[in-house]
């Protein structure tokens, strides 16, 4: 029936209009913890690693915003305690503060640049200056900080949601770009298991790919790795930060109306497999909890899932702690030869 | 896509200027940013991955970066870089080995980083007591150029523009005087009329640079200010003390066309309008300009410019809830709906609008927000007689088609990809009925096409015949042949190989 309604003209100009141009919002996820990048700076033997990848952050925005003057940017860092949007800001009175604008701090954006990436810029740094006054004033807690990078990849998620759902009319591609440093201790990483996933799922249902750099550190991430594959990423791992504005600028300014003819610069395998919940080792067979798929290597403790809470029933678990029975292993040497 | 014929012709303007006057432009951080954008985006994105890369690429790793399904794109994107000598050969000297041209590569690093932009993109006076509200600027663009597209369509009781938009109409030929003197519309004109605002404007302005020219006008210094314009930033006033004298000429007929403001009493300041922050952005932000301007007087606030403009997204943060509700009625004016039983609706209430429309649509009855219409096969030729052609028709609908018309398509065309994923098809905004129907009435009218080229006649025998024939034919030149009667017909282009062909065979027997 479909044939009917068909076109009858091929025309030669579907090429073209497959190249319409559509305007893009681009989601920045950067992980600012101060503890990971002085962590990053000991390891490196080089200081101020936060310094020059938020200066090459701050270029790859502005080169954003080139590429079609409808371009929108949304920028959210992952703190210590919590998550704050950079661009655009929550706080009403920006205009206000003007005592941080004179200080010095904003004098490397020159007055004279173009005003759309001047307002970003000012407002991102502005934020960020913000942030880390917060952040000296505050006092030192000892208990240990948890990652808030998944909390943040979130939260950029719903505003790409919305902001897609605002201007219908446009039609909006999005994209989302994670930077995130080497160095976070691998025991962290297993409780961001649940909430990245979730994070893929939506990323998926909502057709919004997520680019990740991650700098320095030895080991791969393997959640976020998993997270670019899923929906169409690009996974990088920088061993520093210079020269960083170049990967930018090339990896990850693949602009969504370009990935289906683009060859994604992705590095071979991706590691699909899971952690433990518990003792955090990869694990390529273990036992998962029936109600949240929550993986384990071992019978956990008491009975419990550790995620969940839910308990198990303990003829299961009984069964599954039970030893494989071996039959008389002579008898069963005996026996093969003579089959 | 409807401005694509128009933009090119940006393109093209640029392209056929000579690498000296290019390699001026481009000392410009504005300009650069302005052409960049005018690029394919693979070109961009190609541009974007070499401007902080000093050393060679070679052109078999740009090659790589493309999947086989994209070499199109690929060979557009070289192609389009090439002309506007972006790219150059490499410093070593190997072939395939490109670089950027690095004046533009220091210009555009500059705009993106903020470096010395030496003024490029405008001077900002701050001054407190004379603001001028977006939404006062929105008006006096709008009533610029409405009154500019109403003197073309001749909508009675509209105000005659100023002798420099005249005298400009004039030259682009989009009006001629008649008979009697007074101006009338040419075949141009109502080509132009179904353009998108962002393609009109450009057309004025390429015919301005045109006429620059024979005025000895500098040509880098007029493209560089309307760069600059393109650049400035809507509700600002800017001094034109950086101006060179051309350009300061320039303000004034800038004025006429609506893209800048003055105050009558301090002429040293200019105001941008959105028409001019509209030339170097694309046509999906801004749909159309008149549609865009109702939109935001209507509206009355400014979150439209929300992306521009960093207090007017702490405002629009402000009124979230309120904007929600107001993005949900967000409809461009003259959204238009088409069926598949050629009945078309126009959510319009501008004069404009709707004038534009019966150019090509049997209108029937005009309510409080809308028109409705009938598109008929004497419509569309009329139309058609007018110098108006299929496509630009179907494109002015696509262009204006009502979102949810865009949503059901995009519904569509997922759901056939989910079924088949290497489906070729394209978005199909409107019903193919319609589409199909319009260009077969356009087929109506040209059934005769005439083609340069030789008649071959006399053969001997079939044998030599067939040869020629069936060479011709490999070639791809044969455009008819008479096999009875021994008689074929070649183009232009191939009669020459086809003679050379026939020598070589015919004299070795």
């Amino acid at each position: 029936m479909d044939a009917i309604s068909d076109p009858a003209f091929q025309s030669t100009k579907s090429l073209k209009t497959a190249a319409e141009e559509l305007p893009s919002l681009l989601t920045v996820i950067v992980d600012t913890t101060p503890k990971l990048w002085a962590e990053l700076d000991k390891e490196s033997g080089q200081n101020k690693n936060l310094i020059h990848t938020l200066q090459s952050l701050i270029v790859f925005l502005n080169a954003h915003l080139t590429f079609n003057s409808a371009n929108q940017v949304c920028v959210i860092a992952a703190h210590s305690k919590g998550i704050k949007y950079l661009y655009p800001t929550t706080t009403v009175s920006s205009k206000e503060n003007g005592s941080i604008k004179q200080n010095g701090d904003l004098k490397i954006i020159s007055n004279n640049m173009y005003r759309q990436f001047r307002n970003v810029d000012e407002t991102v740094l502005e934020e960020l200056y913000k942030l880390m006054l917060e952040e000296k004033n505050a006092e030192i807690v000892d208990r240990p900080q948890k990652s808030t990078l998944s909390g943040a990849m979130s939260a950029g998620f719903t505003y790409i949601n919305r902001t897609i759902k605002e201007q219908e009319n446009t039609s909006l591609k999005a994209r989302l770009v994670v930077l995130t440093c080497g160095s976070s201790s691998e025991k962290d990483e297993i409780f961001q298991y649940i909430p990245i996933m979730n994070c893929i799922f939506t990323a998926t249902k909502i057709k919004c790919p997520i680019d990740v750099v991650k700098i320095g550190g030895s080991q791969e991430s393997t959640f976020l790795q998993q997270a670019t594959d899923a929906t169409n990423g690009v996974y990088l791992h920088v061993p520093t930060t210079e020269g960083l504005i170049q990967y930018l600028s090339t990896a990850m300014f693949i602009d969504p109306s370009l990935r289906p003819i683009i060859v994604k610069p992705n590095q071979g395998s991706v590691d699909f497999r899971t952690s433990c919940y518990l003792t955090g080792k990869v694990v390529a067979v273990g036992f998962v909890c029936s109600v949240c798929l929550c993986v384990l290597s071992v019978v956990p403790p008491g009975n419990k899932c550790p995620a969940c809470d839910s308990e198990f029933d303990e003829h299961v678990t009984a069964r599954l702690k039970r030893k494989p029975v071996v039959p008389n292993s002579v008898a069963k040497k005996k026996r093969k030869p003579e089959s | 896509m409807s401005s694509a014929p128009f933009k090119a012709t940006v393109n093209e303007y640029l392209e056929d200027l000579p690498p000296q006057v290019q390699s001026r432009l481009y000392t410009s951080p504005a300009t650069c940013l302005a052409i960049y954008r005018l690029l394919p985006k693979l070109a961009k994105f190609f541009i974007m991955s070499m401007v902080f890369n000093e050393n060679d690429v070679s052109l078999r790793d740009l090659d790589r970066w493309v999947q086989s399904n994209g070499k199109f794109q690929l060979n557009e994107a070289i192609k389009s870089m090439k002309s506007l000598h972006l790219l150059i050969e490499g410093r070593s000297e190997q072939p395939f080995m490109i670089n950027l041209n690095s004046i533009f590569r220091s210009s555009f690093r500059n705009a993106l980083t903020g470096g010395e932009v030496n003024n490029s993109f405008g001077n900002v006076v701050e001054n407190e007591h004379e603001v001028v509200l977006p939404e006062m600027l929105d008006q006096y663009a709008a009533n610029k150029w409405e009154s500019i597209l109403h003197f073309m369509v001749g909508t009675p009781l509209t105000q005659t523009p100023s002798r420099n938009v005249l005298s400009l109409l004039q030259h682009s030929k989009l009006m001629e005087e008649n008979n009697t003197g007074e101006l009338q519309i040419t075949n141009e004109g109502f080509q132009f009329l179904l353009q998108d605002a962002n393609a009109q404007i450009w057309t004025l302005l390429l015919q301005y640079l045109r006429l620059a020219e024979t005025l000895q006008m500098d040509p880098v210094d007029v493209l560089n200010f309307i760069f600059m314009l393109g650049a400035l930033e809507l509700g600002k006033a800017y001094s034109d003390s950086h101006l060179s004298d051309t350009q300061k000429i320039m303000l004034q007929d800038m004025r006429d066309y609506g893209l800048v403001f003055q105050k009558a009493s301090n002429t040293s300041k200019f105001y941008p309008t959105r028409l001019a922050a509209m030339l170097t952005s694309d046509s999906m932000s801004i749909r159309s300009a008149s549609s865009a301007m109702n939109t935001v007087l209507s509206q009355g606030t400014s979150s439209n410019s929300k992306a521009d403009d960093t207090t007017a997204a702490s405002d629009g943060r402000e009124q979230d809830g309120t904007q929600v509700g107001i993005a949900a009625r967000n409809i461009p004016d003259g959204a238009v709906v088409l069926e598949t039983n050629f009945k078309i609706y126009s959510y319009s209430n501008s004069p404009l609008q709707i004038a534009i429309l019966s150019l090509f649509v049997h209108l029937k009855a005009r309510f409080s927000n809308m028109v409705t219409g009938q598109i008929t096969r004497e419509s569309i030729r009329r139309a058609l007689l007018n110098g108006i052609t299929a496509d630009q028709i179907i494109a002015y609908m696509e262009t204006h088609a009502h979102p949810q018309m865009r949503r059901l398509a995009e519904q569509t065309l997922d759901k056939k990809l989910e079924l088949d994923p290497n489906c070729k098809e394209g978005l199909q905004i409107l019903p193919p009925t319609v589409v199909d129907q319009v260009k077969l009435w356009q087929l109506e009218l040209d059934r005769i096409i005439n083609y340069d080229g030789y008649l071959f006649t006399d053969f001997d025998n079939s044998q030599e015949y067939s040869l020629l024939c069936d060479y011709s034919n490999d070639i791809g030149v044969l455009l008819w042949k008479d096999d009875k009667k021994r008689r074929f017909f070649v183009s232009q282009e191939g009669n020459a190989q086809v003679i050379d062909y026939a020598k070589r065979k015919l004299k070795k027997k």
